[in-house]
């Protein structure tokens, strides 16, 4: 991963330092084709030595829902959980070592969308609504 | 863990004192000067009340309309940056810190 166009900011001992909220969350994730791939809706941290290290991005609804938090959020939750293909309610992981590099306008991943399963509700979607619609012109 | 297990948090100090929510996380590159292995060293504590952080306030990402940009400053001034090497448990309940809350830092310096 690149942190060249990370935005770090310096704290007190001027070590370049990155606040989640300001260069991570929210973040267009987009696989290697440049297609969009979802969002940066939750971080995973791993504890090592004593210290947790940032290891993969989460992204999804049930991902995002809890960052939400209160009604909304527990809603969001729900619809997530709902529109996932099996039981298992944990959100999309995209590892570290996947990942080309972080700036504050966008992730860029090495692999496509595709093969992490980040486009599975998008395809879904084309292959059970918008390809059954008369005239969709065979849109893709 | 994830980082929604920490942000939102209480955090209190030594006297048992409320610090403030989580707001926001910290990361630093490692030493080796590599790009993997991104340290959590810090959290940024304020106000139950979250909006003007995460509208950029706090870090002058935002500007106007009046006086909703004072307001918000206002608000995001009072939080507090805890060093991760202060924090001595982290539950459910809350995380408990080994400073005083009069001993730390303005998260508002600590980001511009």
């Amino acid at each position: 991963m690149s942190g060249q166009n990370l935005m770090g900011k310096s704290d007190s001992s001027q070590r370049i330092v990155v606040w989640a909220n300001r260069a991570l969350f929210d973040r267009l994730i987009l696989g290697a084709d440049g297609e969009p791939a979802g969002m940066v809706d939750d971080l995973e941290l791993t504890e090592r030595d004593g210290q947790l290290e940032w290891t993969a991005i989460l992204c999804g609804p049930t991902a995002l829902g809890p960052r939400i938090g209160g009604r909304i959020g527990a809603f969001w939750y729900a619809v997530g959980r709902r529109l996932r293909p099996y039981d298992d309610p944990s959100p999309l992981r995209i590892p570290l070592e996947v990942v080309a590099s972080v700036s504050v306008r966008d992730v860029r991943l090495r692999v496509e969308a595709q093969e992490l399963g980040l486009t599975r509700l998008r395809d879904w979607v084309q292959d059970k609504v918008i390809d059954r619609i008369p005239g969709n012109g065979g849109a893709r | 863990m994830r980082a929604t297990d920490l942000l939102g948090l209480a955090v209190y100090d030594a006297d048992g004192q409320l610090v403030g929510h989580v707001h926001d996380l910290r990361f630093a590159p490692p030493d080796d000067g590599g790009c993997l292995g991104y340290r959590l060293t810090a959290l940024a504590c304020g106000d139950r009340f979250t909006l003007g952080h995460r509208l950029g306030y706090r870090d002058d990402q935002m500007a106007g309309p009046w006086p909703m940009d004072r307001l918000f400053r206002r608000w995001a001034a009072r939080a507090r940056v805890v060093e991760w090497q202060d924090v001595v448990t982290v539950s459910a309940s809350g995380i408990e810190i080994r400073r005083r809350r009069t001993d730390l830092g303005s998260a508002l310096q600590d980001t511009r």
